[in-house]
């Protein structure tokens, strides 16, 4: 009985080594990036690897924030998401409502139509959409931003998934009532499906704030550029040696820019995982 | 009013609903998603700028990709970044979700830990771990200094290039995988595992014997969604090398990116989307074959069998 509780003691212990190893490995470039921020130039290549930084600065954080745009960026960036988390709440609920709730030929079709092009990368439908937003001389505006990103339809499939498990007895009082779709939809529908949209916002969210490759198309200036097309016009500009001398800077604006992010992370970790595994799952 | 007007009149009105939900959205689905693609194949027959439709050129766009050696390379690298990235992020991504799912202290924050990089933008990302893999003061190469391994120029060599780029990927994606898992893990019925330790199974066994065909969807998912996703790498590498060096790390979208915004040669690019529409077809095809028959075709035997004893 003592060596099966030895045993199982030791069982433990290594997964414990091996629970603080993985966690070391993830979080340790992190801790590396905000190190790296608060270091002066010189400290950086000095070849001793401390983490902790020996003189504290925050020089690559005054750089950052005066140097270089980031406030317009973040700026552009809410915004785009912002309209796409509005636009897409209104784009979304109403089908999904009408795809689960209302019997009508061609609910099927639709659904499968829809879940088929969840798969399809977006940047394969890059050419055509650049072609409409080029002709409509919209390009570097919220607008060419914002537009095609509203058609993705796992938040659409999600929503009705979850309004087909809604009991059709409590919209047959209301119709029985004399409510039509709409009162249906915003009396009933709408208020038992909070934890069901703050699911689709945040994958909406976290989609649209990282989104790159059409933003990167679409928008050549400060105007429009958001976050991630301004950090990369940053990481570009620099050749390989001189990228070298700047990387406390880099860092700072690193970290500085994933903010926004890192707060709603913070505060809604669960939500977060949540959302991110309901998509999983079902999708 | 008799009873059947009244029906009428609320059926009238189902239907404007109905028309005026879907139309929006489906409309836009169209516009942006699924017309794209077949846009695709009639730019790629032409040769097309960004504000004409150009002329019919018949197959030429594609002669041009066959005889591209750039194309084949492309190919190369993206399956070189899928076979670093895809194994590691599918096979890890479940062990950590094993690992998590453990009863030990902490593994709520281990899941935060391991799931935070996801939230990061892309290029935050590449900007990160270029620092981190920088070939003369990266922390990568400091730590592996103590392993007696010499100083490895990850992103400026050829040969060492896409591994880089994997390594960052690895750490942003797996731990979107491992969440996934960790609630396919938690599904699994408590009974069947100790029904099967009451058996005298030992943990490999109930791991291969239980837990695994118990996440067989979880898996599908998870194969799918890793490969579609690894084809489509493009934001770690415009930032990382933009393709280089010598071209060792230029993948399907970047080129295709190249193509049509940089040098506007819409048609080709086209082409290559074509193509790279095609293998994801292709290869998501193979996934649901994999996972979806066998089991029909398994039960289709079992079931023979049975009537054979």
């Amino acid at each position: 009985m003592n060596s099966y509780k030895n045993k199982k003691l030791f069982y433990r212990v290594l997964l414990y080594i091996l629970l603080i190893m993985v966690v070391i490995i993830f979080l340790a470039p992190l801790l590396w990036i905000l190190s790296t921020s608060f270091k002066t130039t010189q400290e950086i290549f000095n070849g001793l690897y401390n983490w902790i930084p020996q003189t504290f600065t925050l020089e690559n954080y005054r750089e950052a924030i005066t140097e270089y745009p980031l406030g317009e960026w973040m700026r552009n960036s809410l915004i785009v998401v912002g309209l796409v988390i509005l636009l897409s709440s209104v784009f979304y609920i109403l089908p999904a409502y009408a795809l689960a709730c209302i019997n009508f030929k061609g609910t099927g079709f639709l659904v499968i139509l829809m879940v088929a092009t969840i798969m399809i990368p977006k940047e394969l439908s890059s050419i055509m959409s650049y072609k409409i937003v080029a002709s409509l001389e919209l390009l570097d505006t919220y607008f060419a931003v914002v537009i095609p990103q509203i058609c993705d339809a796992i938040g659409v499939f999600l929503l009705y998934q979850f309004f087909r498990t809604i009991p059709k007895e409590y919209s047959e009082v209301c119709r029985l009532d004399g409510g039509g779709h709409f009162t249906i939809l915003t009396k009933i529908y709408l208020p038992l499906s909070g934890p069901a949209i703050s699911v689709m916002v945040i994958l909406t969210f976290v989609t649209s704030w990282n989104n790159f490759f059409w933003p990167l198309l679409v928008t050549f200036t400060n105007k429009s550029m958001t976050l991630p097309v301004g950090l990369a016009t940053i990481m570009t500009s620099y050749s390989e040696s001189s990228a070298s001398r700047q990387y406390g800077l880099l860092m700072a604006i690193s970290l500085l820019t994933s903010i926004p992010a890192l707060t709603l992370f913070v505060l809604m970790q669960r939500k977060f995982i949540e959302a991110i595994t309901i998509s999983g799952i079902k999708g | 009013m008799t009873k059947n007007s009244i029906w009428n009149k609320r059926r009238r009105r189902e239907i404007r609903f109905l028309i005026l939900s879907l139309t929006p959205f489906f409309t836009m689905l169209f516009i942006f998603k699924i017309l794209p693609i077949f846009a695709n194949f009639y730019y790629s027959l032409r040769d097309i700028e960004v504000q004409t439709s150009g002329i019919f050129v018949g197959l030429k766009n594609y002669r041009m990709l066959v005889n591209d050696p750039l194309f084949y390379k492309v190919l190369k690298n993206t399956f070189t970044y899928l076979l670093y990235v895809g194994p590691v992020n599918i096979v890890f991504g479940f062990l950590l979700a094993l690992l998590l799912n453990q009863k030990l202290k902490g593994t709520t924050f281990s899941r935060a830990v391991i799931f935070v990089p996801y939230i990061f933008m892309t290029t935050l990302v590449g900007i990160a771990f270029r620092w981190i893999l920088d070939g003369n003061s990266g922390l990568l190469n400091h730590y592996l200094s103590y392993l007696g391994i010499e100083p490895v120029y990850w992103l400026t060599k050829s040969s060492t290039a896409m591994l880089g780029i994997a390594i960052a990927s690895i750490w942003w994606t797996i731990g979107y995988n491992t969440v996934i898992y960790l609630a396919a893990l938690q599904g699994v019925p408590r009974e069947y595992l100790e029904a099967a330790s009451i058996d005298g199974a030992n943990k490999v066994k109930r791991l291969f014997k239980i837990i695994i065909p118990c996440v067989k969807n979880t898996t599908f998912f998870v194969v799918l969604t890793t490969v579609i996703y690894s084809i489509q790498v493009f934001g770690q590498v415009y930032v990382m090398t933009s393709g280089g060096p010598n071209y060792s790390t230029l993948t399907f979208v970047q080129y295709l990116y190249i193509k049509a915004f940089r040098e506007f040669k819409l048609g080709y690019a086209a082409a290559i989307g074509v193509v790279l529409f095609l293998i994801i077809l292709a290869m998501s095809i193979a996934i649901f074959w994999l996972f979806g028959d066998h089991d029909e075709f398994k039960a289709k035997r079992m079931k023979r069998r049975e009537k054979f004893e």
